[in-house]
């Protein structure tokens, strides 16, 4: 760090310097004295002198104001851009008012220049002079503009993501003369804005600008802007060999730029210059432009460091600072590489290896630069990306940051850093500076008391009680509530011990508190020290209580509540209805314990409504409080088991609530209830899908008195269903009503007809068993054929033979034939000789079946013979029987199955000799057969 | 596509000694359409329901064997092969047959412990099977009831085959009451097996329910509704072969004989190779002869002879799609064929006395791309306006049904245009033509409408074919027939560019190979199917 006269002495040397590029113009000797320490320079023998732009960069950059004569001497030698652009610049930063016709004279002259026009306008503002109305005008959108938040929503309205913005730069300027207050709003949208072209341009101006205007807040965020940003953009050199003096080299050829999402044309490659006179919005910034950028910046920090403009220092760096926020700090680590030496003696290369160390946060730095800059080890290189020794990096203590006593003079920035940064070694290093100056705390304000206490640093929290040991005046409700939320018992035990609370001063601020450790505390806080005030809440807060986001509050409310007598039936249900599961089951809980009489009389829906609810644990606790009413409560009895049954049989899946439902249902004391089912009801349940609707169906129905009556039909129905319960009640009250069974055995036989095997093999034991030689008659027989199972027409079929008497055969015939399975069509076939021979008139109700049968295809082989045979016998018996076989024999005999066609024309033909009156489809004709050949 | 349906309760048939009630339940969604009757022919009308029925489980798709546990078993063997084949050393091999003999034992006592779970799965499979059969239903058969007659129709599974049940009235010995329109009905395998129960000597009753649409209660389990979502190329399976009905074609009958004899072959015989068709051999004044490939076989039905001027020969593949008509076999007085032509639908119409089975079959069963597809079936044939449209439209839903003529007449347009306009609302599922009484009959298959246009082609690929045919951008260069099917060589004109393309094409109308000169096919041959120029070309020669 530089004396003041060091300072001096420099600030001296370079307006001499100036000053004597004027007078050697003139044709002075080069000579100059330094009044500050008398020191003679002697310009003249120099070589290599300075260009004249960056003289007066140099002028501008240390703010010399005593260099103004000098400054101004030199204007008639300004000829290039860049020394008219250093000109203006530089007087802006040391001019005065009057200067300012000189700067708008210049910017007129040279007014096709950009950056001396942005420099002018930029000196003038400086100078006190106002910007003109202009450039202003595509600002329009933002006047009016007076708060942050208001800025800050014009601001994403405007922003365009494939534009350039170029607004973004006056808009600086105009906020930085009007309405300085709105500026950090204005950088801290700006820091936030992505590291692309389109935004990277008007940053850059405004960077510049605010270096020019000393804006060094401003200065320090774009620093770190640029810092966090990755390059994308680079530049494609492209090389030529030439000779050059009797050797071939490698000379540069040209430089393009290249954008990885941008196509580039290795024919005609865009110029570095072209692409940034595009308004591309892809193109970024260059790894160069990056490194020069920063490199200005830490040139900035250390000459203002070395400067009397220590705060500037302060502040940039404070910002820096700030905006590493959110960067991620890594553990000191080492790394271990190796290179090769050339050993001479040896006269080989040898691989040596050698370890890297990195200290924490290795990559930070811009941290370290500050924070650590005055210690051995960390004076890095400020272009390099990582903080690197080939040591390991030992523990720091003490202060170390660069240029430690401008830190001292001032408490803002400290203050600004305990509050505001979320790095903790930032906060250590504001934390050992404030420690180091205890008259910084005079400056604290509650606001910053408030930051303080938010802060994650535990050390940073620790320095509250301190400082509001010495300064009470600070202590406000809010602090002593965060003080008695705060995570650190070390506060919270402070605030017992030298704070007194109010109940108000922590009731008020809980019911808005959304974080659940602050909540718990200050819950435990007024148990603690206001339990005779919190139990004597009134309704309204215990209601806000209750409401909470947060459980615990809730929770302690249904306390409350439970303490409290009368319970107000609204607060109960608040809790009931509670967004979490705990605060509910605690309200249900209360609910509970109402007196019956209470609930019988006031709220008998709520319970029949709790019931059937879909909360688990509402239903658990409603289930008991439903069968205690009903013991007691007749009335309410029936009216549960109305409502559920209801509730039963509505459309939908079953669920657990249809589950809760059953077991309440079929159980005392609920289950005497279920009488006031009516049968249609019942019957409805145990048709359900559901099954917890057919337990409760079938509950009901057993318990009936009268499941006596239950008809045959019904059992049959019983018998049929899914669950294996019910079907054996079924079968048992068959059983037990045998001889109903026996006489309605027509609808007993409907048994059969079910998936479930159980029930089929009950049903022909119980006809084995019970049915006489009397009962089989062949409508039972039929009904039994009608069923289709294979199983059961085999078992019919099996008493058919027994039990159809010669009476009833043929009707029963008729009606087997027209059953369509095969096995019955075998069957009634195989009874055409012994039931319908020699009757015509059962023959022609016949013919269907006679039809059916042989026009199977490939089927029914030996059906088919017995039914070709019979037909041939009782047509050569009978002349009507003939005239009904010749049709049917007609309409098949040109069938390609060469057996049936057989038979048809051997019947047909036998036909047509027998009743040669008769119309027969056969025409013979007489044919000479030819003699055998002889075989000789 | 999503078709929604709403039913309270579900289709019933209640049986009792002396009678059999059959009582469909409708879908509530639609305009109220219901019919309460008593029916006359009871087992005819058993047996042609019991063929719907079949033609609605109908499902000829080939389906892989499931060799999963073969794999599984062929994985364990895999390491004892390998290591048998590696190992030349006496040990090992003694150890792997040791090991091997192990393995067996233990296998047999798995699969003794494992039998009696195995068999118990099996019954439980069966069980699932025939308890959730009604979740593999495609759609619940539609019915319409116009002054005429009633008539249920269905498509099957497998895309392939449609039937339509018509019942005069004079089929009903008791007409109650009726009010016209479609609906569907909730259909069950459950309600097949009671329709087996209907005989004679039983009264039967056929309703389709009034009283649903009267009913307001609706939050009882009683009412049924279901959301279906039919694939499109079922929807479009469908609306071809019903347009197809518009179609001109080629008729005749058949003794109901013959249609035996048709389905003995069938029986008797199974074609383990292609060609697999049966080609409709028809001389005028002569019986028709069917010709059965790849046997050659031929019969003839003398008592059918063909009427026509012309003679034809057609080709129908997927014939064992009619086996579904031998239960009708005793009823038929005739059949009745309508050919379309060549691997185009047929229709075989029996008439059962006053009650008419329809069998509608698509060109092949399997509708995919390697046949010629049905491209011009969803074409239209004639330019019209949104009002001809509509125009033609309430000429018919007048009536319900009325003739060409009788629609000439009411709308003023000429036989050709609406012939066209009503194969345009057939291909929007709203008429089908009745081609036993030879009229056109409002139907509206889906009450919301069907989106044509997303049904007009199975793929995109078909539709960039349909466009550059239509655009005239295709020139047939040869064509010729070898043994054993044809080649087709063209060009196609594709943006510009012209593609040579070339098809073989074998006796079944598969596209068994081509090539084209685009970068689709040099790129992946055919492994992505045919390209569009193959399609367009093919579209265009008609094959």
């Amino acid at each position: 760090m530089l004396t003041p006269l060091q300072i001096q002495e420099r600030a001296e040397a370079i307006t001499a310097r100036l000053r004597y590029v004027a007078d050697h113009a003139a044709g002075g000797d080069g000579v100059y004295t330094l009044p500050a320490t008398g020191k003679v320079i002697d310009f003249s023998h120099q070589k290599n002198g300075w260009k004249l732009s960056r003289l007066l960069y140099r002028v501008g950059e240390l703010r010399i104001t005593g260099a103004i004569d000098a400054l101004l001497a030199v204007r008639p030698l300004l000829v290039a851009e860049f020394d008219v652009h250093a000109f203006v610049r530089t007087l802006g930063i040391i001019g005065t008012k009057e200067h300012i016709p000189l700067v708008e004279e210049l910017r007129r002259q040279h007014k096709s220049s950009a950056i001396i026009v942005r420099a002018a306008r930029q000196s003038i503002l400086q100078l006190g002079g106002k910007l003109e109305a202009v450039h202003l005008s595509d600002l329009s959108s933002f006047s009016g503009v007076t708060t942050p938040e208001g800025l800050n929503s014009r601001l994403q309205e405007m922003t365009r993501d494939d534009e350039v913005n170029d607004w973004l730069y006056p808009l600086y300027l105009s906020l930085y003369a009007e309405s300085p207050s709105l500026l950090p709003s204005l950088v801290l949208y700006l820091v936030s804005l992505p590291q692309r072209g389109n935004y990277f341009q008007p940053l850059r101006y405004i960077l510049k600008a605010a270096e020019q205007l000393a804006d060094y807040p401003t200065v320090g965020a774009l620093f770190c802007w640029i810092w966090k940003g990755v390059p994308v953009s680079s530049v494609q050199r492209r090389y030529d060999y030439k000779e050059i003096g009797g050797r071939w080299r490698s000379v540069l050829r040209s430089r393009s730029a290249y954008h990885p999402a941008m196509p580039y044309d290795w024919q005609n490659p865009t110029s570095l210059a072209e692409m940034s006179k595009q308004r591309n919005t892809k193109w970024g910034f260059t790894p160069a432009t990056r490194q020069s950028l920063l490199r200005r910046g830490y040139r900035l920090l250390t000459t203002l460091g070395n400067s009397q403009y220590g705060k500037g220092y302060v502040d940039m760096a404070t910002n820096i600072l700030l905006a590493l926020n959110d960067q991620t700090v890594e553990p000191p680590s080492e790394e271990s590489t190796g290179r090769y030496v050339y050993d001479q003696k040896a006269r080989r290369h040898r691989y040596v290896q050698y370890k890297i160390y990195y200290p924490e946060a290795a990559d930070l730095v811009p941290l370290h630069w500050i924070v650590n800059g005055g210690e051995t080890g960390y004076e890095i290189d400020s272009t390099k990306t990582f903080v690197s020794g080939s040591q390991p990096f030992t523990a720091l203590t003490g202060r170390r940051e660069r240029y430690a006593p401008l830190w001292d003079e001032r408490p803002e920035p400290i203050i600004r850093l305990l509050g505001e940064s979320t790095m903790r070694l930032v906060q250590d290093f504001s934390l050992r500076v404030f420690t180091a100056k205890p008259d910084f705390s005079a400056a604290l304000t509650a606001t910053d008391i408030d930051k303080m206490l938010v802060s994650q640093h535990e050390g940073i929290n620790g320095l509250v009680p301190l400082v509001l040991t010495n300064r009470p005046e600070l202590v406000t409700d809010a602090i002593t509530y965060a003080l008695i939320v705060h995570e650190q018992e070390a506060l919270r035990d402070w605030v017992a011990n030298n704070l007194k609370s109010k109940f108000g001063l922590v009731f008020v601020p809980l019911l808005t508190e959304k974080d659940p450790t602050r909540l718990a505390f200050a819950l435990a806080w007024l148990e603690r020290f206001h339990a005779a005030e919190l139990a004597q809440i009134s309704e309204e807060q215990l209601s806000a209580l209750a409401r909470h986001p947060l459980p615990a509050a809730g929770l302690l409310a249904a306390r409350l509540l439970r303490e409290r007598q009368p319970q107000p039936y609204a607060l109960i249900l608040q809790l009931m209805t509670a967004e979490h599961v705990e605060v509910r089951a605690a309200g249900i809980e209360i609910f509970g314990t109402l007196p019956l009489e209470n609930l019988y009389a006031n709220h008998r829906e709520t319970v029949l409504g709790m019931c059937v609810a879909e909360p688990e644990e509402i239903r658990d606790v409603a289930v008991p409080i439903a069968r205690k009413l009903a013991q007691q409560y007749p009335d309410f009895g029936k009216e549960l088991v109305t409502t559920l049954v209801d509730f039963l049989r509505m459309r939908g899946q079953a669920t657990e609530i249809h589950a809760t439902i059953s077991e309440l249902l079929c159980h005392a004391p609920i289950r005497p209830y279920l009488t006031e089912v009516s049968d249609e009801e019942i019957w409805k349940l145990l048709r359900s899908r559901k099954v917890p609707a057919q337990q409760v169906g079938f509950v009901a129905l057993t318990d009936r008195k009268s499941t006596g009556t239950l008809s045959t039909n019904e059992l049959v129905e019983l018998g049929r269903h899914d669950w294996v319960d019910v079907r054996e009640f079924a079968h048992q009250r068959l059983t037990t009503s045998a001889d109903r069974s026996v006489y309605e055995v027509l609808d007993f036989v409907r048994l059969f007809d079910t998936h479930w095997e159980d029930s089929r093999t009950f049903a022909k034991q119980f006809l084995r068993d019970r049915l006489t030689a009397r009962d089989w008659t062949p409508e039972v027989l039929i009904a039994l054929l009608d069923i289709p199972r294979e199983d059961v027409q085999v078992f019919t079929l099996e008493f058919v033979e027994r039990y159809v008497g010669k009476t009833e055969a043929t009707d029963f015939l008729l009606r087997a034939s027209q059953h369509p399975g095969r096995q019955v069509q075998g069957f009634a076939a195989n009874w055409l000789e012994t039931h319908a021979t020699g009757q015509p008139e059962v023959i022609e109700q016949l013919e269907p079946f006679f039809k059916t049968l042989l026009s199977q295809i490939s089927r029914g082989r030996v059906a088919k013979d017995r039914v070709f045979t019979f037909l041939a016998s009782e047509s050569a018996k009978n002349e009507s029987t003939a005239q009904l076989v010749i049709p049917l024999l007609e309409r098949l005999m040109l069938t390609i199955a060469i057996g049936d066609r057989a038979r048809c024309l051997q019947i047909l033909n036998d036909l047509r000799r027998r009743y040669p009156h008769l119309d027969t489809p056969l025409q013979v004709t007489a044919t000479n057969l030819s003699q055998p050949k002889k075989i000789s | 596509m999503e078709f929604e349906r709403k039913y309270q309760g579900g289709s019933t048939v209640r049986q009792t000694a002396g009678g059999t009630a059959l009582s469909f339940a409708p879908d509530l969604l639609r305009e109220p359409t219901y019919f309460v009757g008593s029916l006359g022919r009871k087992v005819a009308y058993r047996e042609a329901m019991s063929a719907l029925h079949a033609v609605v489980k109908s499902d000829l798709r080939f389906k892989r064997e499931d060799k999963t546990d073969y794999k599984a078993w062929a994985a364990e063997q895999e390491q004892l092969w390998l290591a048998e084949h590696m190992t030349n050393l006496p040990d090992l091999r003694n150890r792997i047959a040791e090991v091997r003999t192990d393995l067996e034992a233990v296998r047999k006592d798995r699969s003794r412990v494992m039998k009696p779970f195995w068999a118990a799965q099996n019954k439980w499979r069966r069980h699932m099977w025939t308890m959730d059969y009604d979740a593999r239903f495609i759609l619940d058969p539609v019915i319409t009831i116009h002054p005429d007659e009633l008539f249920f129709e269905c498509f099957s599974q497998d895309e392939s085959t449609y039937g339509k049940l018509s019942l005069d009235y004079n089929q009903f010995e008791r007409v109650d009451t009726f009010a016209c329109g479609t609906t569907n009905v909730d259909y069950s395998d459950a309600l097949y097996t009671e329709f087996q129960k209907i005989r004679t000597y039983k009264q039967t009753d056929l309703r389709v329910e009034p009283s649903g649409f009267t009913v307001t209660t609706e939050r009882e389990a009683d009412f049924k509704e279901e959301k279906i979502d039919l694939p499109d190329s079922w929807v479009r399976g469908f609306l071809q072969v019903s347009t197809a009905m518009t179609m001109p074609a080629v008729s005749f009958d058949l003794h109901p004989t013959d249609l035996a004899n048709i389905l003995f072959v069938l029986r008797q015989k199974r074609a383990k190779q292609g060609p697999r068709y049966m080609r409709f051999e028809l001389t005028p004044g002569q019986a028709v002869k069917i010709n059965f490939q790849p046997w050659g076989k031929i019969v003839d039905c003398p008592r059918s002879p063909y009427l026509g001027d012309v003679a034809r020969s057609v080709k129908v593949w997927g014939r064992r799609r009619l086996l579904v008509l031998e239960r009708l076999l005793p009823l038929a007085d005739f059949v009745r064929i309508h050919l379309l032509g060549d691997g185009q639908p047929s229709f075989f119409l029996l008439k059962l006395g006053g009650m008419t089975f329809t069998l509608g079959m698509s060109g092949w069963t399997e509708n995919d791309w390697s046949r010629a597809g049905q491209f011009n079936l969803m074409t239209a044939r004639v330019n019209y306006t949104p009002s001809d449209l509509d125009r033609s439209y309430q000429a018919l839903r007048d009536n319900w049904f009325r003739t060409t003529d009788q629609l000439v007449t009411a709308t003023g347009f000429d036989r050709a245009k609406i012939h066209g306009l009503m194969s345009e609302h057939a291909r929007a599922g709203n008429v089908i033509y009745d081609l036993n009484k030879g009229v056109y009959r409002a139907r509206e298959l889906s009450k919301d409408g069907i989106p044509l246009e997303t049904l007009r082609h199975s793929s995109e690929v078909e539709q960039e074919a349909f466009i550059l045919e239509l655009g005239g951008h295709v020139n047939i260069t040869g064509q010729a027939r070898l043994e054993q099917g044809e080649t087709v060589a063209g060009q196609v004109n594709d943006g510009g560019v012209l593609h040579k393309t070339l098809l073989r094409i074998n006796e079944d109308k598969q596209l068994t190979d081509a090539n084209c000169s685009c970068d689709q096919y040099k790129a992946n041959g055919l492994r992505l199917g045919p390209c569009r120029h193959m399609l367009a070309l093919r579209m265009h020669a008609g094959t």
